[in-house]
């Protein structure tokens, strides 16, 4: 990590919008094909004599799968993790959010960490942020 | 589920069935085993804390959680309801499962990874720890943990029912002896409090293998062996087309629906989504997600779960199955009831040991659950009730022991409303709660996006939602019995057409919440601290927990 780049992570991390977007699509078209009940509550075309109705939702538990995969994949693509380690090795960084009152905290610092000293010894929180 | 009351021609068959229960016997044993053997499975350093006990230490991969929450979600009381309100009601009470459990999926995949990421920064362990974080609201978070407790009761209790169903249907459990008819159930009961008190979550982390695995099993076997006993597909299907087109008798309508008609569509489409929306707000299926090691185990959970759909999909055909096969599901009473109709079907149609496993597969299938439903209201009650009202400085291992005996009490006392109260009040608040929790959704789902709703709107809103809610089910008469609380659907005011009350108090609520946000914030009423940030709700497991400088004692679990 290089240690004059400083995160907020305050902030969404950066995404893909084209490809989010594409995700949420696939996640929809199962909600909306199996809430459109008019289009298939009906008995034909049959399939191995099961009624239309039956093996239709049947076929929509492996399409909605399939979907819901692809967007876990186009989602991992889109957003890739920003990991949030990097805070304790700026415990003094001039501007970057903390939480305020009883949710007072930092980011970084795992219990035990070295570095965990740094966040009791006092050293005045930033203030740059109040009720959001 | 749906409520069902179902008129069958009464023709007794009772006696035990020897080698059926002792194979059910030899399985629970094996079970029982598995489940005290947990506490060593990757045993943690230190048990005593809501982390080790109540979470699995949070530590739960992609396979062991599909199995986890598989076995949690597809509970005993599903297996048993759902083909019973198809073989009784048909497809609009039954087969709507079907849907509800597919676009579930969609909808936790869009905003569970974001709690599971919130929760692993913060130390989360129930909804209401989520919602007190992020609107710093003790009376909202108050609010959504009454409900989940009060919506996790009975959803405990339907889970005795369904093993109830099976000890019936295998000739146990009648009689008027009261030791004899109940013993076997309290055997159950208190062997599953045992190890749920000493192994916490890992108990039915290890037993939904077995579970799921003898589910799966006995519903293959089931659907591809049945239907040749009976005639095959066309047959099944016609039979089912013929009795539910019959009226029924008290009412003169048609007994149900094969295929939902033209006015049934609402009701159809509503209750899956009402249903799929409140799923993952109830306790145990939150503490089931909170469970996995990591965000992406969540959403890969999401796309890989739907096989559970599929096989309760050919489950509710087995009510259908059963039509065609003339199945007569006579309670020990001597009275019909349809829930048993799935155990009976196995008893008349399997050579007696593989209905053994059948039944075992369902009796199994209620322990899991059980043990996560009862662990979730435990970790609800300590952290949000017993924590933050009554003792602030409880520490981790304290937190663990009150949520152990919580655990016993909550278990004893769905045992005590099994055993006492007709099982009709269980279906009632089990329907109830279905309500219920589904206010809980604006609360924890749309703050994990946007602290743009107000926590006194939400409040009034969650508090609107419930009482319209309960009241809409309670004007609900069954036709047949005259009852209250006879189905969760009603006319949607505003649409001529019949819908989920769950999702109509949803509507109502939701609107309230809204208009109050507005109206608060333009009056700039201060809407709490939020202690969480943005980039907490994208963090995967590598990321610390989130120091809590000034909250006294903290878990001491360190990121996975």
């Amino acid at each position: 990590m290089d240690e004059h780049e400083v995160v907020d992570h305050d902030t969404v991390p950066p995404a893909n919008k084209g490809l989010l977007a594409a995700a949420g699509v696939l996640l929809l078209i199962p909600i909306v094909a199996l809430m459109w009940v008019g289009s298939y509550a009906k008995l034909e075309p049959k399939l191995w004599g099961f009624p239309f109705f039956i093996w239709y939702q049947f076929l929509w538990v492996f399409l909605c799968s399939a979907m819901t995969y692809s967007a876990y994949r186009i989602v991992l693509k889109a957003r890739p993790h920003r990991p949030m380690t990097d805070a304790q090795r700026h415990p003094h960084r001039p501007t970057g959010p903390t939480g305020s009152g009883r949710g007072r905290h930092s980011q970084g610092a795992t219990i035990g960490d070295a570095t965990d000293a740094d966040l009791h010894d006092g050293q005045p929180f930033d203030a740059e942020e109040g009720n959001r | 589920m749906s409520t069902l009351s179902t008129a069958v021609p009464a023709d007794a068959h009772t006696g035990i069935n020897g080698t059926a229960l002792t194979v059910l016997i030899v399985l629970f044993l094996i079970v029982t085993v598995m489940g005290f053997m947990a506490t060593r499975w990757r045993r943690p350093a230190n048990m005593e804390s809501l982390d080790e006990w109540g979470l699995g230490g949070r530590s739960f991969g992609t396979w062991v959680t599909w199995f986890l929450l598989g076995g949690d979600l597809y509970t005993a009381y599903t297996f048993v309801a759902v083909p019973a309100a198809m073989f009784a009601l048909g497809s609009v009470s039954g087969f709507f499962a079907v849907p509800y459990t597919i676009v579930l999926y969609p909808i936790i995949f869009v905003f569970m990874g974001r709690l599971w990421s919130v929760s692993h920064r913060h130390g989360y362990v129930t909804p209401a720890d989520f919602v007190k974080g992020r609107y710093g609201s003790r009376e909202l978070s108050l609010a959504v943990a009454i409900t989940g407790f009060l919506a996790i009761m009975p959803y405990i209790a339907l889970q005795l029912v369904g093993i109830q169903a099976v000890l019936e249907v295998a000739g146990v459990g009648g009689g008027s002896n009261w030791l004899a008819k109940d013993a076997p159930l309290f055997v159950a009961f208190v062997v599953l409090a045992a190890y749920t008190y000493s192994s916490g979550l890992r108990a039915p982390a290890i037993i939904a293998f077995v579970k799921d695995t003898l589910i799966y099993l006995v519903i293959i076997v089931a659907i591809i062996y049945l239907p040749s006993k009976v005639g095959g597909w066309d047959t099944i299907f016609s039979a089912a087309q013929d009795k539910m087109a019959k009226p029924n008798p008290t009412t003169g309508k048609p007994t149900g629906a094969f295929i939902p008609g033209s006015q049934q569509l609402w009701a159809y489409a509503t209750l899956g989504l009402g249903s799929a929306l409140a799923l993952f707000m109830y306790p145990h299926s939150i503490t089931a997600s909170l469970s996995a090691s990591s965000r992406n185990v969540i959403r890969r959970n999401a796309a890989i779960l739907p096989a559970y759909s599929f096989i309760l999909g050919l489950l509710a055909l087995l009510g259908w199955v059963a039509i065609a096969a003339g199945t007569k599901p006579i309670g020990l009473d001597g009275k019909p009831n349809a829930q048993l109709v799935v155990p009976q079907l196995f008893e008349d149609m399997f050579p007696s040991w593989f209905a053994g496993v059948a039944f075992a597969a369902i009796a199994i299938g209620a322990l899991v659950p059980a043990a996560i439903m009862s662990i979730a209201a435990a970790n609800t009650f300590t952290r949000n009730v017993y924590k933050e009202w009554v003792r602030p400085d409880a520490t981790p291992k304290q937190e663990a022991q009150v949520s152990k005996l919580v655990s016993l009490v909550v278990k004893g006392f769905a045992l005590v409303f099994v055993l006492l109260l007709d099982k009709q009040n269980a279906i009632n608040f089990q329907l109830l709660g279905g309500i219920w929790i589904l206010q809980t959704f604006p609360a924890i789902v749309f703050g994990l996006y946007t602290r743009w709703f107000h926590r006194w709107a939400l409040l009034a809103g969650w508090a609107v939602g419930m009482v319209y809610g309960t009241l809409a089910a309670y004007n609900v008469i069954n036709p047949a019995t005259g009852n209250h609380f006879g189905g969760s659907v009603a006319n949607i005011p505003g649409i001529a057409q019949m819908g989920y009350i769950g999702l109509t108090a949803f509507a109502i609520n939701l609107i309230i919440a809204a208009v109050l946000s507005v109206a608060l914030n333009a009056a700039k009423v201060p809407n709490g601290v939020d202690e969480t940030i943005k980039g907490d709700y994208f963090a995967e497991a590598g990321d610390p927990r989130v120091q809590k400088l000034d909250l006294g004692p903290r878990e001491t679990t360190a990121s996975p």
